[in-house]
C-alpha cells in the first residue's frame, strides 16, 4: 500500500465476498457461481495494480473569472498561495475564487469539502484528471476581511477502492468593500465653504443662481452688465446694470462610524459566544454600507468627504474630494471593526467648522449620543444614522424579551433625547433615501413665512 | 428602499456555488445501489429451486435498505455473497440470468464503494460515474464471457481431475491477497 493511502472498506468487502464466491464455486464444482465474483475480482485486482501514489494537492486561489475554467488544467504551475488577502469586491457582489487540486498519478477522483464560516456549505464528488480548476462564486452581505471558503480534500483512486488521507484545510480570505448605494437628495451643512463647489451659498460671487440686479458700480465686471435691464430702466444708458449672482461653494461632511459594536438581527448572538450568520448583514455592515452611500453621494456632488471612527485611536481621514477620495473611505470603512476594549474619550473628535456630522451607531450605549450631543451644541448639522439591523425575536424565550426590551427603551430614551436636541435621526433599515431626502428639504427651507425661526 | 433592496437581495443569494460538471445528488447514487442490490435479489430468486420463506423478502429489504442507508459498512459485499449463495443452492440459473447476475453483482460492488465515499447531499459529478463505468467496462466484458463458458461446461460436464479446481483456488487465493485491504501498520508490530 501506498504511502498515505488505504483500501475502501466497501470495496475490500466486495472483493472478499468476490473471492468467497470464486472458492465457493471451485469447492462445490460450480463455475457459474464462480463467475458471478469474477468481474469485482478483475476489478480489485486492476486497481491494486493501478494504486496510486502521491499526495493530492489542493489550493484556492483569487480568480476574476475572466479566463475560461479550465484554464488551470493546462496552466503553468503556481506558488501555493495559502490564505491571503485576496481582491476587494464590493458587498452584495460575487467574490470569485477557484480550487485547484493536482491530484497524483493513478487518482481520477477527489471528495471535497468547502466550509464557510464555520458552516459545510458543499461536498463534491469530482473527476480530476491529473489537474481540476473549479470556479468558486460567494455571494456575501458581510463586509470587511472575511473567510471566503476554507477547502479540505481527498483523492480517490480507480473504482472508488482505495482513498488517501485528507489534505489539511486551505483557506483563503478577501477584503469585500462596502458597495454604496445611490441615494437622492442629501442634507446639506447649514455653512457652506469655499469659492467653488456645486452648492449655491448665500454669498455674492460668481456661478450660481441669480442675487440681484443692481446698478453697475466699480469692480464690476463689464460682461456682467444685463443689457436689457439697462435698456428698460435707464433707456439713455446713463446708469448701467448688472446681474450679480450667489458665489458657489462645497460642503465638508465628515462621516463618524462607530465600530464598537457589531451586532447582527440575532440578539442571542449579542453575547458574543457565537457570531451572527454569514448570511445576516450586521450593524457594522449596515454602517459601512451606509457611509459608503453618503460618501458616494456626497462627493459625487463636488463636496468633501473625511471619515473617522468612533471605536479607534488613531488618525482620521480628513476630508477630501474626488473619487480617490471615495476609494480612500471605502477601504477605510472596510477594515473598521472593534478592537478590544473600546477607548473611552474625554472629549468628542475634533471636526472641521461648519461640517456636516453623520454618526452611524446603533446607539445601544450612551457614547455615540454623548458625542452627537456635543457635536450638536458646538453648532454643527448633525445626523444620526441608526444602522441597528432589523432585529429577529421569534425565537427568545421570556427572560430574553424582558432584556432585549429593556435595551430597546434605553435606546429609544437616547434616541428621543437627541431628537429634542434637533440631532435628525435616520434608520438606515427603513428608508434612508427617503429620510436624507426629507431632511435635505427641511434644510433648504429659511424661517419666514409658515416656517418657525 | 433600494439602497437596502440590494443587500436584502444579497442576503438572499448568501451562498457559495462550486462550478462542476453535471452532478447528481448522493442520495440518488444510494437509491440506484438500492435499486441495483434489490434487482441483483430478485433475478437470484427468480431462478430454479426453492421458495423462500415469508419472511425472507423481508430481511432482504432490510439488507438493501441497510445497503443504502448505510454503505460505507460494505454491506453490499453481502449482497453479492447472498445472490451468490442462493445461486449455489438453487441450481444453475439459466445463462441470461447468469449474465445479468454478473454485471449486477459488480455493479452492486461499484456503486456500494461509490456510495461509501459520499452523503446524502454530496454532489456526484456524472463524469466520475461514466469515468467509473468505463473502467468498469473491461473486467465486465471478460467476466460476461467467462459466464458464457460456465455455462458451456456446466452443461457439457466437468473435465476429469481436480486440476482445475486446484488453479481456481489459487487463482482466488492471489486476488484476496492483492486485493483485501490491510491495515498500515501490521498487528505484531503494533506498540
Amino acid at each position: 500500500m501506498s504511502e498515505g493511502w488505504s483500501r475502501s472498506r466497501a470495496a475490500g468487502a466486495g472483493a472478499v465476498a468476490s473471492a468467497v464466491l470464486l472458492i465457493a464455486g471451485g469447492v462445490f464444482g460450480r463455475p457459474d457461481v464462480a463467475v458471478l465474483g469474477a468481474a469485482p475480482l478483475i476489478a480489485a485486482a486492476w486497481t491494486v495494480w493501478r494504486q496510486p501514489s502521491g499526495q493530492l494537492t489542493v489550493r484556492v486561489e483569487a480568480w476574476s473569472g475572466e479566463e475560461p475554467a479550465g484554464a488551470g488544467e493546462d496552466g503553468p504551475d503556481e506558488e501555493p498561495s495559502g490564505s491571503g488577502d485576496g481582491e476587494a469586491p464590493a458587498a452584495g457582489a460575487a467574490v470569485r475564487a477557484r480550487v485547484l487540486l493536482d491530484a497524483p498519478a493513478g487518482a481520477d477522483t477527489a471528495l471535497l469539502g468547502v466550509r464557510r464560516a464555520g458552516r459545510d456549505v458543499a461536498e463534491l464528488l469530482v473527476r480530476v484528471d491529473g489537474r481540476r480548476s473549479l470556479p468558486l462564486l460567494v455571494r456575501t452581505v458581510r463586509t470587511g476581511p472575511q473567510e471566503v471558503a476554507t477547502v479540505e480534500a481527498q483523492a480517490i483512486g480507480p473504482g472508488a477502492a482505495s482513498i488517501s488521507e485528507p489534505t489539511d484545510p486551505v483557506g483563503r480570505t478577501a477584503m469585500v468593500l462596502p458597495g454604496p448605494s445611490a441615494l437622492r437628495d442629501l442634507p446639506l451643512p447649514p455653512r457652506l465653504r469655499g469659492l467653488t463647489g456645486a452648492h449655491t451659498s448665500r454669498r455674492p460671487g460668481e456661478g450660481g443662481d441669480l442675487r440681484d440686479v443692481h446698478q453697475f458700480a466699480p469692480g464690476d465686471r463689464l460682461r456682467r452688465i444685463d443689457w436689457r435691464v439697462t435698456a428698460r430702466r435707464a433707456p439713455d444708458l446713463r446708469e448701467l446694470y448688472v446681474r450679480r449672482e450667489h458665489a458657489l461653494a462645497e460642503a465638508v461632511v465628515l462621516l463618524v462610524v462607530d465600530s464598537r459594536d457589531d451586532v447582527g438581527p440575532d440578539p442571542r448572538t449579542w453575547r458574543g459566544a457565537e457570531g451572527p450568520r454569514a448570511q445576516d448583514a450586521t450593524s457594522l455592515d449596515l454602517g459601512r454600507h451606509a457611509a459608503a452611500s453618503l460618501a458616494q453621494g456626497y462627493l459625487g456632488a463636488g463636496d468633501r468627504v473625511g471619515l473617522d471612527d468612533l471605536g479607534a485611536r488613531r488618525r482620521p481621514l480628513p476630508p477630501g474630494g474626488g473619487r480617490r477620495q471615495l476609494d480612500r473611505i471605502r477601504h477605510a470603512l472596510a477594515v473598521t471593526r472593534p478592537e478590544g476594549e473600546p477607548p473611552k474619550r474625554l472629549r468628542p473628535p475634533q471636526i472641521p467648522s461648519g461640517a456636516l456630522v453623520v454618526v452611524f451607531s446603533t446607539f445601544l450605549d450612551d457614547e455615540a449620543s454623548r458625542v452627537a450631543r456635543q457635536w450638536r451644541q458646538a453648532g454643527h448639522r448633525v445626523i444620526a444614522v441608526d444602522v441597528l439591523p432589523e432585529l429577529r425575536e421569534g425565537h427568545l424565550d421570556d427572560r430574553e424579551r424582558l432584556a432585549l426590551r429593556m435595551v430597546r427603551l434605553a435606546r429609544e430614551d437616547r434616541l428621543a433625547e437627541l431628537a429634542d436636541l434637533d440631532v435628525e435621526i435616520v434608520h438606515w433599515r427603513d428608508d434612508p433615501a427617503v429620510g436624507l431626502a426629507g431632511l435635505a428639504r427641511r434644510g433648504q427651507r429659511r424661517p419666514g413665512a409658515g416656517v418657525p425661526a | 428602499m433600494s439602497a437596502l433592496r440590494s443587500l436584502a437581495d444579497a442576503r438572499q443569494r448568501d451562498d457559495v456555488e462550486v462550478e462542476t460538471g453535471p452532478w447528481a445528488p448522493g442520495w440518488a447514487v444510494r437509491l440506484l445501489l438500492a435499486v441495483v442490490a434489490a434487482t441483483a435479489l430478485a433475478v437470484a430468486w427468480s431462478g430454479p429451486g426453492p421458495q423462500p420463506p415469508a419472511s425472507m423478502p423481508i430481511l432482504l429489504g432490510v439488507l438493501v435498505l441497510a445497503v443504502a442507508c448505510a454503505p460505507g459498512l460494505g454491506l453490499s459485499g453481502l449482497v453479492v455473497l447472498v445472490v451468490g449463495a442462493r445461486v449455489l443452492l438453487g441450481g444453475a440459473p439459466p445463462l441470461g440470468s447468469t449474465m445479468l447476475l454478473v454485471l449486477l453483482a459488480h455493479l452492486v460492488v461499484w456503486l456500494g464503494a461509490v456510495a461509501a465515499r459520499t452523503r446524502a447531499r454530496t454532489r456526484v459529478e456524472l463524469a466520475v460515474l461514466a469515468a467509473g463505468a468505463r473502467e468498469g467496462l473491461p473486467p465486465q466484458v471478460g467476466a460476461q464471457g467467462l459466464a458464457v463458458v460456465a455455462a458451456v461446461v456446466a452443461e457439457g460436464g466437468l473435465p476429469p481431475g481436480d486440476g482445475w479446481r486446484v488453479a481456481a483456488l489459487a487463482l482466488a487465493a492471489v486476488v484476496v491477497v492483492l486485493a483485501l485491504p490491510r491495515p498500515r501498520v501490521l498487528w505484531w508490530r503494533r506498540d
